[in-house]
């Protein structure tokens, strides 16, 4: 039988820990702006400036989905589904921060508005 | 496990185990989304059984068992569910019947049970940015759900080595 632990298990959590911080890396910008983004069907159809947001206001990218925008937060307030997945994600307000409803394929995550971006608007 | 006169035994265990199996997925999804971690998130203990299956009785029947899973996602939670747990759910099985059963990968418990996870993890992350047809999910959820694999497969992983020796004892008696 196997040991429970041993030296091979440290290089694979080492391996492992590694592999989150990569993944993390491209998520990293140094703006202050939060940038949400929303997809439908896989197509940015939306780009909200949070920070610019001064009422807050909802609206509905597909019927069923409602989504409601505030000053510096995001979130889903009504969907369709059975299990409320992306309800539960609750308010999205920091940079990298994802909210996905995968059975109405919509998805809204927050990138910080990089520096190319501001000289192109 | 070979002769004829076992074989309605191993019927019977591997109904028990499929049980098993449904009912740590069912009591998991009542667990309430943990803050931080992107819902749906969870320990996937019922990967004990599919890791347990694979290394002691048989690969087609940890395939079973992980088809079994995904189809009772399915029925109770809707289609999305049913491709997540199955995209998940063959990943993982297929790195534990090959790590498990592997003479020169001679890792503990909990470095297979990490590597599980992240397979698992990996596999639906996959299946959700197919369905989703949205790639930033990789970068959105996938270093969370790196990170939680660790400590989801350091406790599947210690889990099976605690009851391996029991469930052999069984498979041995039948």
């Amino acid at each position: 039988m196997r040991k429970l632990f041993n030296r091979i298990d440290i290089f694979i959590i080492i391996g492992v820990l590694l592999l989150s911080f990569l993944l993390f890396l491209p998520g990293l910008s140094d703006s202050k702006d939060l940038v949400a983004q929303i997809y439908v069907d896989g197509e940015v159809i939306e780009e909200i400036n949070l920070n610019e947001v001064l009422e807050p206001y909802t609206f509905s990218p597909k019927e069923g989905t409602v989504i409601s925008v505030k000053n510096g937060t995001i979130h889903f307030s009504e969907a369709v589904c059975r299990d409320k997945l992306c309800i539960n994600s609750g308010e999205l307000s920091s940079k990298g921060q994802t909210a996905a409803c995968l059975p109405e394929r919509i998805v809204i995550t927050i990138k910080g508005a990089d520096k190319t971006d501001m000289i192109t608007y | 496990m070979n002769t004829k006169k076992s074989k309605t035994k191993k019927v019977a265990f591997l109904g028990i185990m499929a049980a098993l199996a449904l009912s740590l997925s069912f009591l998991e999804s009542l667990i309430p989304p943990l803050p931080g971690l992107p819902p749906g998130a969870k320990p996937g203990f019922s990967n004990v059984v599919t890791m347990f299956l694979a290394s002691s009785f048989g690969i087609g029947d940890a395939f079973f068992i992980t088809v079994l899973k995904a189809v009772f996602a399915g029925i109770t939670r809707g289609t999305t569910a049913m491709f997540m747990s199955a995209a998940g759910g063959f990943l993982s099985t297929l790195a534990a019947c090959i790590l498990l059963r592997s003479k020169k990968f001679n890792s503990g418990y909990i470095g297979i049970g990490i590597i599980c996870a992240v397979c698992h993890n990996i596999g639906q992350l996959i299946a959700a940015c197919i369905i989703s047809g949205t790639w930033a999910l990789i970068t959105g959820y996938g270093p969370l759900l790196m990170l939680f694999a660790v400590v989801t497969g350091f406790v599947t992983g210690t889990t099976l080595r605690l009851v391996l020796p029991a469930l052999e004892k069984t498979i041995n008696r039948t």
